[in-house]
């Protein structure tokens, strides 16, 4: 099992505190969820463990080891961000856009036929064979965000941290996508997402963390994290029989 | 089987056209040498004798053949540059010009000739350009340190685009022999013609080492269209890649402006041509947008000479007629496809 661990991580942009004290703890095999209201540092938490926010105080440690001792590229092959939204300069092939995904491997590590036979698999993997020619722009937003988790999954990483990877699309592809994830994390990869429905986070997360102004509010089950008197406290909402309700 | 095929269906036609582009410019640079309006081939087939040899080999060595390689070596700056800063920028709207590393070095080298500097050693005047150059590229390298975004930097460049435009015009203005002033504004229209060897041969391999830069870390283009902060996860490192491409850049363009003038728009026009032919793919668009800005400006070149207008036309003022209505019909075309 390999693990990243968060230790007494502070991040600031100015004068303004964004994150004060996170440890946590992730581990591989496990899906995380990570929940909290707008602004209060979810995104930034990811950017930093996908190592694109690298000016924080504090460690963090990928499989024992600082994340400052490793390559850049080392770590880019054992974790996979995909951002909230893509917005993608060319209207490139999603074979393309799935291959760019393999960037951070040398020529030696994969060659042309690897590099494709890896490609081809995800392509299947994800039912996005037949669009593998077609320009991303022509896709709907569900079967483009299918092309955004493959470009992620393609280097087969040990982490994948996800920024609301479902929230704006339709049911049918909210729990294709997530189901899709969640076959991986079977099969032993950890996934970090933050997630903005709280019952599919209750539904489908090994583990919460929630997160209010910077700071860890929670970090345990689902059923711990979000139980009423957290719901209440930060979101306002509370749970009446499995349906969520407004708080009074 | 099923893999290669795979692979093969995406690339082949792209190998394909970029040995067609090969074949294309080394057919205009036979041409380039041989025609104009001394027709070489015709001269070389009715003369035989040796003086007529020796004119020949004058009109080759200290006309043609000049005036050939830096259509070649300033076509491909022009055209990898542009690609390069598209790529970089996320824009099809970007171009050398944008970064304000053409201004710059035109700067650069009108205050080398104001002086008088061109005429105490050769190679001032290419220095010029890329002291120039590298003047604009250490301010955009100043402000890159800081992580800024992209937008930030191309208003950097438009900031010093227009301080070295000014200080051109001033010096302009403040020439005390209208001779002078004349030959620098001819200068600045851009051209080819009438060129040193030895100043071509000087920057012919500073040009072609910032191709070799940009060449070096075109990997990441792809990665990048897919946005910067995607690209970081990835394993980019974004400082430094900016920093090559902008270094790369200012060393062709610095370089090649100092000898050509100002010769616009190649690096906006090839590879906005060029890309859905190599399916917008930014990685392999490099090369063939260096191949298409020389195929391009050889025949710019080659059409000037053989019209019969006097005096000839500068190849910048020819590459701005056509280009700049192209830079209009980009900016409704890009309009189009984002609504």
């Amino acid at each position: 099992m390999t693990k990243i661990i968060l230790n007494k991580i502070n991040f600031d942009i100015g004068k303004k505190n964004i994150l004060s004290d996170i440890n946590i703890l992730f581990r591989t095999g496990t899906l995380t969820g990570i929940v909290g209201p707008n602004g209060s540092g979810k995104t930034t938490i990811l950017k930093i463990i996908s190592n694109i926010l690298n000016s924080y105080s504090g460690t963090i440690s990928y499989d024992n080891l600082d994340y400052r001792k490793y390559k850049r590229l080392d770590l880019a092959k054992k974790i996979s961000y995909l951002p909230q939204e893509m917005t993608i300069a060319w209207p490139l092939s999603v074979y393309n856009i799935v291959m760019a995904g393999l960037t951070s491997f040398s020529d030696m590590e994969l060659n042309y036929n690897e590099r494709d036979y890896r490609i081809n698999s995800v392509l299947e993997e994800l039912n996005l064979k037949e669009f593998a020619s077609i320009s991303i722009n022509k896709l709907s937003t569900g079967e483009r965000s299918r092309a955004c988790l493959a470009r992620a999954l393609v280097s087969k990483p040990n982490f994948l941290l996800a920024d609301e990877p479902v929230s704006s699309l339709d049911p049918y592809y909210q729990l294709n996508i997530l189901n899709l994830i969640l076959e991986r994390v079977r099969s032993g990869m950890g996934a970090i997402i933050i997630m903005h429905d709280l019952d599919l986070a209750r539904r489908y997360c090994d583990n919460i963390v929630v997160i209010q102004d910077g700071v860890v509010v929670s970090n345990d089950r689902p059923d711990i994290s979000l139980d009423n008197k957290n719901l209440k406290k930060i979101f306002a909402v509370e749970y009446d029989e499995n349906k969520l309700i407004l708080s009074e | 089987m099923i893999k290669l095929r795979s692979i093969n269906k995406y690339n082949s036609s792209n190998y394909t056209l970029t040995i067609s582009l090969i074949i294309i410019l080394l057919f205009l640079i036979v041409a380039s040498i041989f025609l104009g309006k001394t027709n070489l081939l015709m001269l070389i087939l009715s003369e035989k004798s040796n003086d007529f040899r020796e004119l020949i080999r004058i009109i080759i060595l200290e006309i043609r053949l000049p005036r050939t390689l830096l259509a070649f070596v300033a076509g491909f700056s022009f055209g990898i540059c542009g690609a390069a800063m598209q790529g970089l920028f996320r824009n099809p709207l970007a171009d050398p010009s944008i970064i304000g590393v053409t201004s710059s070095a035109s700067l650069g080298s009108v205050i080398i000739f104001y002086f008088g500097i061109s005429n105490i050693f050769f190679f001032a005047l290419p220095l010029g350009g890329i002291i120039g150059a590298t003047i604009s590229v250490l301010i955009i390298f100043f402000i890159v340190k800081s992580n800024v975004s992209t937008l930030v930097i191309i208003l950097t460049g438009v900031a010093i685009s227009s301080f070295s435009s000014a200080l051109t015009s001033l010096t302009l203005n403040l020439s005390p022999s209208p001779y002078a002033a004349y030959e620098i504004m001819f200068w600045l229209l851009g051209s080819l013609a009438d060129k040193n060897l030895n100043n071509v041969l000087l920057v012919t391999p500073i040009a072609i080492l910032g191709w070799v830069i940009i060449l070096l870390s075109k990997k990441w283009f792809t990665a990048l269209s897919l946005g910067e902060e995607t690209a970081q996860s990835m394993g980019l490192d974004l400082r430094f890649f900016r920093s090559k491409i902008i270094i790369g850049t200012a060393l062709s363009i610095g370089s090649i402006v100092s000898i050509t003038g100002g010769i616009g728009f190649i690096g906006l026009v090839v590879p906005h041509l060029l890309r859905p032919l190599y399916n917008y793919n930014p990685e392999k668009l490099l090369l063939p947008s260096g191949i298409g800005g020389a195929i391009l400006l050889l025949l710019a070149d080659i059409f000037i000479r053989i019209l019969d207008i006097k005096p000839e036309l500068q190849i910048g003022v020819v590459t701005a007629i056509i280009g700049a209505p192209f830079f209009i019909y980009l900016i409704f075309y890009i309009k189009r496809i984002h609504s």
